[in-house]
């Protein structure tokens, strides 16, 4: 994996997961023009996922972008309780910390 | 929250998961394909506007969106919640059938310990509603 692949996989993610967060604060802003905005900006973050998982997956494999798009399962909550205010579990933490680890075991053995 | 439902809606929900599984797999499995597409075609218009298998990888997204939302309906998140983690399983399996990608025994340990995770994770799901 070249430098460039490994900065569009955390792009793509770090994309995805905000756009989550935004999506989520737009739900709970109900019918607003705010709303609109947030959930406008989430949709668009998500298509611009898209393309960076597109792009990449030009010259990489398909497993080894899947690992990347786990850190979502981090990320998200983070996000969430820096941004949204919601509490985290220790058992978040263990099981981020599995994540983690499962990340970069399949970053070191490459496919 | 689930005592109170018919087996008929239950089912329907699991259903709904299960179909929300096999949408989101189908649609990574159309980008890599929309990937390769863009790879022998470069250039804006023919790698990407005209890229039929990212437009249906978007239209399995969305569908994918839908079972979830209409299993949530009906799920408790932290019941549907570890399930998604089957994801990283089916996807480099299929991705090993479809795009003779080879899988080490060592890949498999890394991805039961993202399983492992998102399982455990998951605990704290219902009440952060973070996903």
């Amino acid at each position: 994996m070249t430098l460039g692949e490994f900065a569009m996989c955390i792009a793509a993610v770090f994309s995805s997961s905000t756009a989550q967060i935004l999506m989520k604060r737009a739900s709970s802003t109900g019918i607003s023009a705010t709303g609109f905005r947030l959930l406008s900006m989430g949709i668009v973050l998500q298509l611009l996922s898209v393309l960076l998982a597109v792009l990449v997956l030009r010259t990489m494999a398909l497993s080894q972008l899947m690992p990347f798009a786990a850190l979502a399962y981090v990320l998200v909550p983070l996000g969430s309780a820096v941004l949204l205010k919601e509490r985290l579990t220790r058992r978040f933490w263990w099981g981020s910390f599995l994540i983690m680890s499962g990340i970069m075991w399949t970053l070191s053995v490459g496919v | 929250m689930q005592t109170d439902l018919s087996p008929r809606k239950r089912r329907t929900a699991w259903l709904l998961l299960a179909g929300m599984i096999v949408w989101m797999t189908g649609a990574q499995l159309l980008f890599k394909s929309a990937g390769l597409h863009a790879h022998r075609h470069p250039g804006l218009v023919q790698g990407f506007v005209l890229n039929v298998a990212m437009w249906w990888g978007l239209f399995s997204s969305g569908m994918s969106m839908l079972c979830w939302l209409g299993s949530l309906r009906t799920l408790p998140l932290s019941a549907a919640y570890p399930w998604t983690a089957s994801i990283y399983v089916l996807t480099p399996v299929a991705s090993a059938f479809l795009f003779n990608e080879i899988l080490s025994q060592r890949y498999f340990f890394g991805i039961a310990l993202l399983v492992a995770g998102i399982f455990l994770s998951a605990g704290g799901a219902e009440s952060n509603d973070s996903r």
